[in-house]
């Protein structure tokens, strides 16, 4: 096992004859893919800061709590209490540990803590053919199990360099922006939840059921587990069906813009966001942050649009971006995501392709290795895959989670308690993604 | 103010006619079935056991409580129209990491004498998320769980019934264990689906723990993640209320 602090881990074995190949966000949001060798030696290629390595800590073994980044209180504000919130919590709703350090009210620092839900996929699925492990890839994170999936398969096909048919990139885009509305409309629904506004949390908790079911009609399961292998009983890529979906998709949209309309103009609710753990686009920028957290504070960068894979360099497209860097900002641009995945939808559903086509995949790194990156709901996801003989050896990733970590460790610090939940909605982090 | 309320008296009833009513499509989709396996020939019947990343399947048994409904044994003759709401035997859970067994998973007396109003916990133990907001799903307006005496708790100690999602890691059972020790009698836990029942996927996790090693009545709700109407229908079975009519087609 090779592991680098934070930006991703490499489990399995590589080849004698090749050292780990890392992926690095340059400072200008391409992605170089270096070996580790040649990042110690020659710098040719921009290292992670030394403010996110202090932050993330070492990545660990299985069952063990990591990333334990240690920053001390401000001594100017006292001894501060550490405030353990976490592993079992109703509020997070999932199992991991945030430290908070705080004097009284306000949080002086932060360690998030992860690790408590590692199920080891990284290492499970070494040894199998990639479209047999997409049943764990897809677990990785259940609400963006498409992202995990394509980006996953796009890495496969690439390290296999075949050509791969136009629909299933279609479809694969499909399922994701199916998806990224769903995700979103939680993170706002919930962060609606937190500002105490019970008639808005219903309406938007009904909507991301009617995303659910939506998807449920469509791919045969509610979160779209299992639909981006070609054997899939239950895909419905028929003319009517994409057209129904599509109509189904449209007025969900319609009720979203409703909805959004009257949140936006609920003071109470926006008076709790705005100014709300602020992260500034330079340092958003230093410690690496992706997705709409990036956009949020002023970096526009989409994977769609900036280094789209097919089908996503045919359809129209511009980032949501919004320059302020708080809780507002990063909901704001999830709002606007929501509009946009419809548009994509809508695009998508009226250029479908026929059966035909076949499109070439990225080239790899090297022979039987090869990589990808796509926009997940949280933002930039990298897969590093390397196979043998068709069979996984290694696989390398980047997750937007533990991407966001560091920035929102920083934008928390300085708020109150009881800014936590607006702040963890609006930055979207996932345990489970960040675990594996 | 207005302007939310106009919205929400325009939108109407959303609520489920569940359990007065059998769920509908909208609410099960294929994949909330367990599916039922037809005969094969030996050799077919090997291959579609061999295509199961659960091993769930041997010769026409599939086990409710590995099954991830992937739909892999469709391809290998098979089709969705198992029962819908977890019934049948108890499911196999699948070797313990010391290779033991399990005990009995309803000790008397069951039905627990709840009432007919419970708090409810949910704990995660190492979910990949999909439980947890499905579990979360029973309050919204579809399902709204409180209508039928099932309330959400933030606290153990307020708790009846624990429903545990994901694979148990080892780092989550001492944390598992105090949240069990913090409610009060009686308890019950419900495993929310095929993580916490068998480890599913994950069920060679090195250090993974079952939820019935502790001397508490378990419910297994199977599913990958079962649909809200199947975690409302084992939430009553949960405290004893009998099936309605039609809740089970």
């Amino acid at each position: 096992m090779t592991s680098t602090p934070g930006w991703e881990r490499c489990f399995g074995e590589l080849p004698r004859s090749e050292e780990p190949w890392i992926a690095y966000l340059t400072p200008d949001r391409g992605l170089a893919l270096v070996s580790d060798r040649a990042r110690r030696g020659s710098g040719v290629v921009e290292a992670p800061t030394e403010a996110f390595l202090a932050r993330c800590g070492q990545s660990g073994d299985a069952g063990r709590p990591t990333m334990e980044p240690d920053r001390g209180g401000d001594p100017a504000a006292g001894v501060p209490l550490r405030f353990p919130y976490g592993p079992v919590t109703f509020g997070l709703f999932e199992a991991g540990r945030i430290d908070l350090e705080t004097p009284g009210e306000r949080v002086v620092a932060v360690h998030p803590r992860a690790g408590y839900k590692h199920r080891a996929i990284d290492r499970t699925v070494v040894g199998r053919r990639p479209l047999e492990a997409l049943p764990w890839i897809e677990r990785r994170v259940g609400p963006a199990s498409v992202a995990h999936a394509m980006t996953f398969l796009a890495a496969s096909e690439s390290a296999l360099g075949h050509p791969v048919p136009e629909q299933e990139l279609w479809l694969r885009a499909l399922g994701a922006e199916l998806q990224r509305i769903h995700v979103h409309l939680g993170h706002i629904g919930r962060s609606v939840e937190a500002a105490g506004q019970p008639v808005g949390t219903a309406q938007f908790a009904a909507l991301a059921e009617e995303a659910r079911r939506a998807m449920g009609r469509w791919g045969g399961h509610r979160w779209l587990f299992g639909l981006l292998d070609p054997d899939y009983p239950f895909r419905r890529l028929e003319r009517s069906d994409l057209r129904s979906l599509a109509a189904e998709v449209a007025s969900l949209r319609r009720r979203f813009d409703r909805l959004w309309e009257l949140a936006r103009g609920t003071r109470i609710y926006i008076d709790r966001l705005q100014s709300t753990a602020v992260l500034d686009r330079a340092i958003a920028q230093a410690l690496g942050a992706v997705g709409p957290v990036a956009r949020g504070s002023g970096v526009g960068w989409d994977d769609r649009v900036d280094d789209p894979i097919p089908p996503y360099d045919l359809l129209d497209l511009h980032p949501a971006v919004e320059i302020e860097g708080d809780a507002l900002a990063r909901i704001s641009v999830r709002a606007r995501e929501i509009q946009q995945s419809a548009e994509l939808v809508e695009q998508m559903v009226d250029r479908w392709p026929g059966r035909l086509g076949q499109v070439d995949p990225r080239p790899g790194v090297a022979p039987d290795r090869g990589w990808a990156r796509s926009e997940s709901p949280e933002g930039d996801l990298v897969y590093d895959v390397t196979l043998r003989e068709g069979r996984i050896a290694a696989l390398c990733l980047r997750t937007a989670s533990a991407a966001n970590w560091p920035a929102f460790a920083e934008a928390l610090r300085g708020s109150v308690f009881t800014d936590f939940h607006f702040a963890w909605e609006s930055f979207g982090l996932s345990f489970a993604e960040t675990d594996g | 103010m207005a302007g939310w309320i106009l919205q929400a008296w325009r939108r109407g009833r959303l609520t489920t006619r569940f359990p007065r009513s059998a769920p509908t499509e909208a609410e099960l989709p294929p994949t909330a079935r367990l599916p039922v396996l037809s005969p094969l020939p030996a050799e077919a019947s090997r291959l579609r056991e061999a295509l199961c990343p659960t091993g769930a399947i041997e010769g026409t048994d599939i086990d409710g409580g590995r099954c991830v409904r992937c739909a892999r044994c469709h391809i290998a003759g098979a089709a969705v129209t198992g029962p819908w709401d977890g019934s049948g035997p108890p499911p196999d859970r699948g070797p313990g990491p010391d290779g033991e067994g399990v005990g009995a998973q309803l000790p008397p007396p069951w039905p627990a004498p709840f009432g007919r109003s419970i708090h409810v916990f949910p704990i995660d133990v190492g979910s990949c998320q999909a439980c947890n907001l499905e579990v979360l799903a029973l309050s919204n307006p579809y399902y709204d769980a409180s209508r039928l005496g099932i309330f959400f708790t933030p606290t153990p100690r307020h708790a009846d019934l624990l429903l545990v999602m994901g694979v148990p890691t080892a780092a989550m059972e001492e944390p598992f264990r105090r949240t069990l020790e913090a409610m009060p009698s009686p308890k019950a836990i419900v495993a929310v689906g095929a993580c916490a029942i068998s480890g599913g996927l994950f069920r060679h996790l090195p250090g993974r723990w079952t939820v019935d090693s502790a001397p508490v009545p378990v419910i297994y709700l199977p599913g990958c993640p079962p649909a809200p109407v199947q975690i409302l229908a084992a939430l009553r079975r949960a405290v004893g209320i009998p099936r309605a009519e039609g809740e089970r087609p």
